[in-house]
Formats: structure tokens, C-alpha cells, sequence
């Protein structure tokens, strides 16, 4: 038994430093998608929740108990999945898996997290807990995993440090029509090059920033979808992988700049999805440091390896390109609460896929989401596609 | 210059900086070998911004080191910032926590 699943309705916060408290936001973005998907709250069969870091950040644990309590709703199963950057991509994926094996036809997906409680340099910690004791205990933090991996691929394609800093200055283009945005000012070249170093090369305004914030997903049985919307987004593929537990593994395959979870949960989707990248209008991608926006870009199939960099100065990447990348603004300029960003490119896609979207992408039927986390520990990839689009 | 432990899988022969269940060729015998902490820099990063712990220590920088024995390392490089890809590099393993130090030869 194989249920299809579609989308009925989306919800985000503005992302940024907030004061609400985590459950405040995650509820907002519940609230927000549940109106958006015209249910009634007792249709909900079952809720996942994406986090990370809660019991450190905000002191706040069991969480998809209080989101649930929130709703006013008992019985139903719900739990909290934590797969680093991925959590909330991950929590789509179970929604997929449970509605297509018929354990429920209704799910919601909150992605949610408050990272700016916490000091810098806190939070840098809780998220080098990601790694293992054999790097976290020599000092390794997550912007110096990309920091490595920009030096080897500047190294490998012969890329100048302008053109990583070219891909923040699109994002912050990108995300100043975006009202959840957290950065909707435009920067130069010369201001990211010039802002505080963080792991060399990254300077701050290569890096994704610190946010508080939530979004929230409703999924449903295909063949269910109708009954609340009149234009589902159904979801054609969900595929995850997992990869590395250490850096150095990642440099004892073959190319560090290639990652394979990435690669690899590419090809699953396109496969069940029966279509290649070029079928894809736009992708909403993991670029949590500007490097990270091109190997992304290669590991996904759009562009050859190496040649991102070219993409992106010919225009490729613009809104209008050949491949539009990250028209939300993507995690450095959007903003990156960790646990809620798979959530959030769903709710920007959706956006898309139904023509609304702040910076829209014209003509979009189909539409890629992907996260990775840890050191290319887990990624995902998500395909979706507006009903009635030739598959 | 004191050699570095690792593990090396009795069946293919891949070394594993730290001891797996199995092997990915699916064994579960390993055999701790020793092996020259000698290498080159593959990558390396100078951390600014770092956990309350390290935060004494900024800037400093780690290294992917390419062992010449085979697998790769990540290590603190202690005797300054001023490494570059390709510099050889003798790797020091310090007390019983999995910590790496990178000293580099040339300086």
C-alpha cells in the first residue's frame, strides 16, 4: 500500500531575533498553516516537530507534547525529530512515509528553532556538538567545516574570493521582497570581504546567520487533497541520505568538494519522481555559507562540477536564470533557525508552485527543496510540483 | 617525532582513525597498527569565532592533513597561522582525548 502526498497549506514566522518564545513561534506558523489548508485542527492524524537545539537554546524540551497541547488536540501520536540542519526535512520525510504507508492522512510539520538567547559563542558550541569528540575536542566549528571546504575548492577550480561573496550579495537581493526575511537590506561585495572574519576565508556575511523563527507544513493523502484545497502541491519525491561522521572521512573519498549524501539523495528523488534536472524550475537549496551554494548546486545535478561559479556570474542563478536558486533568500539571508529551515523552503516553494511568491519565479511547476547537516552527515531532497503537471 | 595509532581492518586492509563496529567491507577484526604521523596540509581554516573553551585561543587554525601513511587527520596546527595547502606537517597525538596537534616542519 503507497500513498501520494500533497501540500495543503503553509505557514512561517518572520525569521530574525524574536522575542517570542519558542512555542509562541512555532505555534504562529501552526496557526498559520492550518488557515492555510482550511482544516479543521481535529483532522490532524498526527504532528512532527523539527528541532535542534531547544533543551540548550531555550531550555525547552518534549516539545511536540506542547505544540500538540497548543492545538488543543490529545491522542494523536507526535514526536520531535533532530537531524542537525536537516530536522525539519527530515519530519517532512516521516509525514511522506507515514500518510504513503496509511498511518494517518493528515500530518503537520513544524519546523522550529530560537537560537539568539543564546550568546555566540554558546551557540557555537551547541552546534559543534555536531561533531565528533575527535574534531570538536582540537576546537572545529561548523563555519570552519566550510571554511576547509572553500579553501580546498578555491584551491580546485581556480575561484576567486569575490565570487563566494557575489553569491551573499543575490541572496540579500533575493530576500528584500521577502516579508519573513531576516537580512532585507542589499550588501556589496566589498561589505562582505570587508565584514568580521569568522573561519577564514568565511567572513560574517558568508556564513547564515543566528535566528529565531518557525514554519509549518500540512500534508495529506493525495487522493484527499481536494477535499480542503483546490490547488494542491503534491510532493513527487522525498529522498534522504546519510554520509559522513568526520571531515577527515570526507577528504579520504575521492573529492572533498563533491558531497555525496547530497549526490546521492538527488538521484533517489529524481528517480521517483521520473525526471531530470532540467525538469526543475527553481531549487530552494542549503547554502549555509556562500561555498556552499555552488557545491550544492554541482552535487544536485544542475551544473556540472566546478563550473557553479560560472553559473552564477552568467545570471544563471537569478530569479529569471536557467535555474533560479533560493528566490526566498536561502539560509543567509532568509535566515537559518536551524530546525525549521526544511520547513521553510517547503512553505517558500509552495508559495511558488502556486504563483504568490514575493520574488516568483515565472512560469514554476516544479520545484526542488534540499537540506544537509552536520558534516555532510544527512541531506535531503524534496520535489514538488503543482497537480496536473505532466510528471 | 612518536608514531600514531590506528586501527586497520584485518580483512582489506582500510585504517580507521577511530575503530568502527565494521568495516564497510563489513569485517569486524581490527588490528592496532602504528603509523608515521607524518603528512601534507589538503585544507585549512583559522577559526575566529569559536566555543567559550576556545575562545582564549582565537585565532587559530586546523588543518585537514593528508597523512603520507594513508588516511586523512584534522588537526590543530599550534605554531602559528601561517600554514598553506601542501606544507608537510608531523601530526602529535596528545593525552588520551582524541586530540591532534599539527606541527609544521618548516617554520
Amino acid at each position: 500500500m503507497s500513498h501520494s502526498v500533497s501540500v495543503i497549506g503553509v505557514g512561517a514566522t518572520r525569521f530574525g531575533e524574536r522575542d517570542p518564545p519558542l512555542l509562541d513561534l512555532a505555534a504562529e506558523a501552526s496557526h498559520e498553516a492550518i488557515e492555510d489548508a482550511g482544516i479543521g485542527r481535529d483532522e490532524i492524524d498526527s504532528v512532527i516537530i523539527g528541532n535542534v537545539g531547544s533543551a540548550v537554546f531555550s531550555e525547552q524540551a518534549t516539545l511536540s507534547g506542547h505544540v500538540v497541547r497548543g492545538l488543543g488536540l490529545h491522542d494523536i501520536p507526535a514526536e520531535t525529530v533532530e537531524n542537525a540542519c536537516s530536522s525539519s526535512s527530515v519530519a517532512l520525510r516521516n509525514a511522506c512515509t507515514r500518510i504513503a504507508g496509511g498511518a494517518a492522512d493528515v500530518v503537520l510539520v513544524v519546523g522550529v528553532e530560537k537560537m539568539t538567547d543564546a550568546s555566540t559563542a554558546d551557540a557555537t558550541r551547541m552546534m559543534s556538538s555536531g561533531y565528533r569528540d575527535i574534531e570538536r575536542s582540537i576546537g572545529m566549528t561548523f563555519p570552519g567545516f566550510f571554511g576547509v571546504l572553500m579553501r580546498r575548492y578555491m584551491d580546485a577550480y581556480d575561484v576567486d574570493r569575490e565570487t563566494f561573496a557575489q553569491v551573499a550579495v543575490n541572496s540579500h537581493a533575493n530576500a528584500q521582497s521577502n516579508p519573513i526575511a531576516q537580512y532585507r537590506d542589499p550588501v556589496t561585495v566589498d561589505e562582505v570581504l570587508n565584514s568580521p572574519p569568522v573561519a577564514d576565508p568565511l567572513r560574517l556575511l558568508d556564513c547564515s546567520p543566528m535566528s529565531d523563527g518557525a514554519a509549518a507544513v500540512v500534508l495529506c493523502r493525495a487522493e484527499r487533497a481536494t477535499e480542503f484545497v483546490a490547488d494542491p502541491i503534491d510532493v513527487t519525491a522525498s529522498a534522504q541520505t546519510s554520509g559522513y561522521s568526520t571531515l577527515a572521512e570526507l577528504f579520504d573519498s575521492e573529492d572533498p568538494t563533491t558531497l555525496r549524501p547530497t549526490v546521492t539523495a538527488a538521484e533517489s528523488a529524481y528517480k521517483q519522481a521520473g525526471i531530470g534536472p532540467d525538469a526543475v524550475d527553481l531549487v530552494e537549496l542549503h547554502d549555509c555559507f556562500t561555498p556552499a551554494a555552488f557545491i550544492d548546486l554541482e552535487d544536485l545535478g544542475f551544473v556540472p562540477k566546478g563550473t557553479a561559479p560560472d553559473a552564477l556570474i552568467e545570471g544563471q542563478t537569478t530569479v529569471e536564470g536557467k535555474i533560479p536558486v533560493n528566490p526566498s533568500g536561502g539560509l543567509l539571508s532568509r535566515g537559518h533557525p536551524i530546525g525549521a529551515t526544511g520547513a521553510a523552503q517547503v512553505y517558500e516553494v509552495v508559495k511558488q508552485l502556486r504563483g504568490t511568491a514575493p520574488s516568483q519565479v515565472p512560469n514554476a511547476t516544479r520545484a526542488m527543496t534540499h537540506t544537509m547537516g552536520g558534516v555532510s552527515s544527512v541531506a535531503v531532497v524534496h520535489l514538488l510540483q503543482q497537480r496536473g503537471v505532466e510528471r | 617525532m612518536t608514531d600514531l595509532s590506528i586501527s586497520r581492518c584485518t580483512e582489506c586492509g582500510a585504517v580507521h582513525v577511530t575503530e568502527p563496529v565494521y568495516c564497510d567491507c563489513g569485517s569486524e577484526l581490527f588490528t592496532t597498527d602504528r603509523i608515521p604521523p607524518t603528512g601534507q596540509i589538503d585544507s585549512h581554516t583559522t577559526i575566529h569565532v569559536a566555543p567559550p573553551e576556545f575562545e582564549a585561543a582565537t585565532p587559530y587554525t586546523i588543518a585537514v592533513v593528508d597523512l603520507d601513511a594513508g588516511p586523512h587527520v584534522t588537526a590543530r596546527v599550534t605554531n602559528g597561522l601561517d600554514v598553506a595547502t601542501g606544507d608537510t606537517v608531523v601530526v602529535e597525538r596528545r593525552n588520551n582525548v582524541q586530540h591532534w596537534v599539527a606541527e609544521s616542519n618548516d617554520s
